[in-house]
């Protein structure tokens, strides 16, 4: 939890960092070759997916940089949110397209884990159902660390009666940094 | 108040009711709904955890500050602290702005909140210069930073208690909307009852009525079942809708199962035309029919059918059938029928007996009215000869010579020979009608005795001729020989005394397989066809009669022997004038036969 969270810590004004990374990076890469298909982030790390994987870059953990997630299918969702005003336009990966990306087989629930260690339980079924983004853009602009960034779950709620409650609300998780698989 | 009333009455009150919980569950519904809404826009507890959040993540940055003024302030230490900042400040972003902006204005903490957004923001300025040249964070920042950290804590604990306030009041609310829910099912539940009685009452009346119904068409069955007569009504469709017991009797149904429901045509198996099928045709064409008493086919009794149409207002919906068994009836009027017919037969025959006596009474008047003028004249001749003849010797006396008195005593005796000829064949022919002649019929020689008594004729006339054709005669006839003699003598006397000579008298004699026939002709003066069946009448004198002697018996004797030989005497007219009788009696064979 260390390691991740010293990744997790890295900001794009300290570029400098990245030399002790990339070394711990190729490291890991080395020790799980035959289980890594994915590519090692170059980045700061935005996103780490733990669990039982098919693709992976370090042992049973899946780690994004920005550029991996921009490299993914990008999707728009236009809704309202319970924590702002007016409709916002939010552009990102799918949930379900980042765990066909890893390879998720026979997942019941996910864990969601913000930068100020706020979790929640979503069942895997629901947040596919429901539509789940994993927003990086706000409107046009990308999400920053002050403004619910770098990653913000959203889903369509103006479209969906049934997700419009408080219940649902709460795994609207912002600040994401972390996917437990289980 | 009138029945009719009555029930408008509880109509309006059902109605009432039901309009009144329709209204009630309403205002129930609605009382729910809106306090459901009031729940779901409660701000309270989500402004409490995020001012909560925003306080820890202000405390957190002021601990890493004091630890970044404190320490080596290495890149590590750099990074955290910006992440913190970053963190605090999305956290003061969440309470002053978004969503819960309204909830912080209505708290009236917009002011507390301001400022501390604005002290952070001032106090980030502070952090990057200090981040950059690694230098230490001023004191008075951090003290501000945490003279605010204090003042959300205040903040939330007045959010805190204002929200426990509203909470209290909201239960306040939903107590007083949960008593009028209450207070509204109540009702609603009397309505219920009031419905749920009403309509119990009404299952009831409707139970009572299909009793009363039923009662009705039992009572119906049974007076249709005590019938004595067959009865079987129908409707349009000649389809059976009752019948009773008495018909089945009569008319066993061709199929096995229930005639109600069937059509009679089915039931009975009747062909198109039968009668009955044209009845029930009639009856629904508004006719009254009645079919008298016939046999019922295939059995000894006899039937009268009825039919009525049976109608409701003024159309017809179908008819009844009425089977009569009149067989008693109907066999004590045939009765009665052949009574009178016997009646009447017997009266026929009284009458026929009556009418026959007095044809015999008539006939017996007319005997002796014949037999008074017979006697008068018959008698009356001789005696007045007699008496002539005797005033005649008593006025000559002595005078007279005796040649004359012997003409006059012949004529005297002749006259008594004559009086004493009328009595004997009268007295005959009384013994012959009283059947006290004996009848001794045996084999004689019918041609000696024809003979025989021409012969004697002529001694008594012995100016006639006769002629005689005998030959066909057989050698011997069976018949009783005196009697047949006198039937003879008497044709001849006939013959001669109605007769004049010269004129010969015939006697044949024919022969056919059955019978003998003795024809005595006459050439004299016959008689008229009127007079020919009374010639065989007692004492009857013909017409031309009048003036000879005779009593009128001789031929009524001859038929008489002649029937008592089983033949008859008849008279013809003679060809050529005068006239021809005829006896007639059956050969040996038919007479031994």
């Amino acid at each position: 939890m260390r390691r991740s969270r010293r990744f997790l810590s890295q900001d794009s004004l300290y570029q400098a960092a990245r030399g002790p990374a990339v070394g711990l990076v190729i490291f890991l890469a080395a020790t799980a070759v035959s289980a890594s298909q994915l590519a090692t982030p170059t980045g700061p790390i935005l996103l780490t997916i733990t669990g039982k994987l098919d693709r992976a870059n370090y042992p049973d953990e899946a780690v994004f940089d920005e550029a991996m997630l921009a490299a993914l299918p990008q999707r728009r969702i236009e809704t309202s949110t319970p924590r702002t005003d007016g409709k916002k336009i939010f552009d990102g990966v799918l949930l379900a397209d980042l765990l066909d990306f890893v390879g998720v087989d026979d997942a019941q629930t996910l864990r969601a884990i913000a930068l100020n260690e706020y979790e929640i339980l979503t069942p895997v079924s629901e947040a596919l159902e429901f539509g789940a983004l994993l927003a990086m853009r706000m409107d046009g602009r990308p999400s920053t660390r002050r403004d619910k960034g770098p990653i913000w779950i959203v889903y369509p709620r103006d479209t969906n009666s049934r997700i419009q409650d408080e219940h649902h609300d709460a795994r609207w998780v912002w600040q994401l940094t972390r996917i437990e698989v289980q | 108040m009138s029945s009719t009333a009555k029930k408008r009455t509880i109509s309006g009150m059902t109605i009432g009711a039901v309009v009144a919980s329709a209204l009630l569950l309403t205002f129930a519904l609605h009382r729910l709904v809106q306090t459901e809404a009031e729940l779901a826009t409660g701000f309270g507890e989500s402004l409490l955890y995020a001012l909560y959040q925003a306080h820890d993540e202000e405390q957190r940055l002021i601990l890493k500050a004091y630890d970044w003024n404190s320490s080596e302030r290495l890149t590590e230490d750099a990074e955290q602290l910006h992440l913190q900042m970053d963190l605090a400040i999305s956290r003061m972003n969440v309470v002053s702005q978004g969503t819960l902006g309204p909830a912080v204005a209505d708290a009236n903490e917009a002011t507390v909140i301001e400022t501390a957004r604005s002290n952070l923001m001032a106090f980030d300025n502070a952090l990057q210069a200090a981040l950059l040249h690694r230098s230490a964070i001023p004191q008075a920042r951090l003290e501000v930073l945490r003279a605010d950290a204090s003042k959300l804590k205040a903040a939330a604990t007045r959010v805190l208690i204002a929200e426990r306030d509203n909470v209290a009041r909201q239960r306040n609310r939903y107590s007083s909307v949960l008593w009028e829910a209450i207070v509204a099912i109540f009702l609603i539940l009397g309505c219920g009852i009031v419905i749920v009685g009403r309509l119990l009452a009404s299952l009831r009346s409707t139970a009572r009525a299909k009793d009363a119904l039923r009662r009705d068409r039992d009572f119906s069955n049974l007076l249709l079942q005590s019938s004595g007569d067959g009865v079987i009504a129908f409707n349009v469709d000649g389809r059976c809708t009752h019948w009773n017991s008495v018909m089945g009797e009569m008319f066993p149904a061709s199929c096995s199962s229930d005639v109600v429901g069937q059509l009679v045509k089915d039931a009975y198996r009747l062909p198109e035309d039968h009668v009955i099928l044209n009845m029930m045709c009639d009856t629904l064409m508004g006719h009254s029919l009645h079919m008298p008493a016939h046999p019922l086919p295939g059995s000894d009794r006899y039937v009268e059918k009825f039919t009525h149409p049976v109608r409701s207002g003024r159309a017809i919906v179908g008819g009844i059938l009425f089977i009569r068994d009149v067989t008693e009836a109907h066999l004590a009027r045939m009765q009665l029928v052949e009574h009178r017919d016997q009646l009447e037969a017997t009266v026929k025959e009284r009458t026929r007996d009556l009418e026959e006596s007095l044809e015999r009474e008539t006939r017996l008047r007319e005997l002796y009215k014949g037999f008074v003028s017979m006697v008068s004249h018959q008698f009356r001749t001789p005696l007045s000869i007699v008496d002539s003849s005797a005033q005649r010797m008593i006025r000559r006396g002595k005078e007279m010579s005796e040649e004359e008195i012997r003409e006059r005593a012949g004529k005297i005796r002749t006259a008594t020979l004559r009086l004493t000829r009328l009595v004997s064949s009268t007295l005959n022919a009384t013994k012959l009608d009283a059947g006290e002649i004996d009848f001794a019929p045996r084999r004689c020689d019918l041609g000696k005795l024809i003979v025989e008594a021409c012969e004697r004729q002529k001694e008594t006339t012995p100016n006639r001729r006769f002629t005689m054709e005998l030959d066909q005669l057989p050698g011997s006839v069976s018949c009783d020989p005196l009697l047949i003699d006198q039937v003879v003598a008497n044709l001849l006397s006939n013959a001669v005394k109605y007769s004049s000579p010269p004129d010969p008298i015939d006697v044949m004699v024919a022969v056919d397989d059955r019978w003998l026939h003795i024809k005595v002709s006459d050439r004299g003066i016959g008689f008229s066809k009127g007079e020919r069946d009374k010639l065989f009448e007692r004492f009857f004198r013909a017409k031309a009669a009048i003036g000879v002697e005779g009593t009128g018996i001789g031929l009524h004797v001859a038929r008489t022997i002649a029937r008592m030989h089983g033949g008859d005497v008849d008279a013809l007219p003679r060809n050529g004038g005068g006239s021809t009788f005829v006896l007639r009696i059956p050969k040996e064979e038919a007479l031994a036969a």
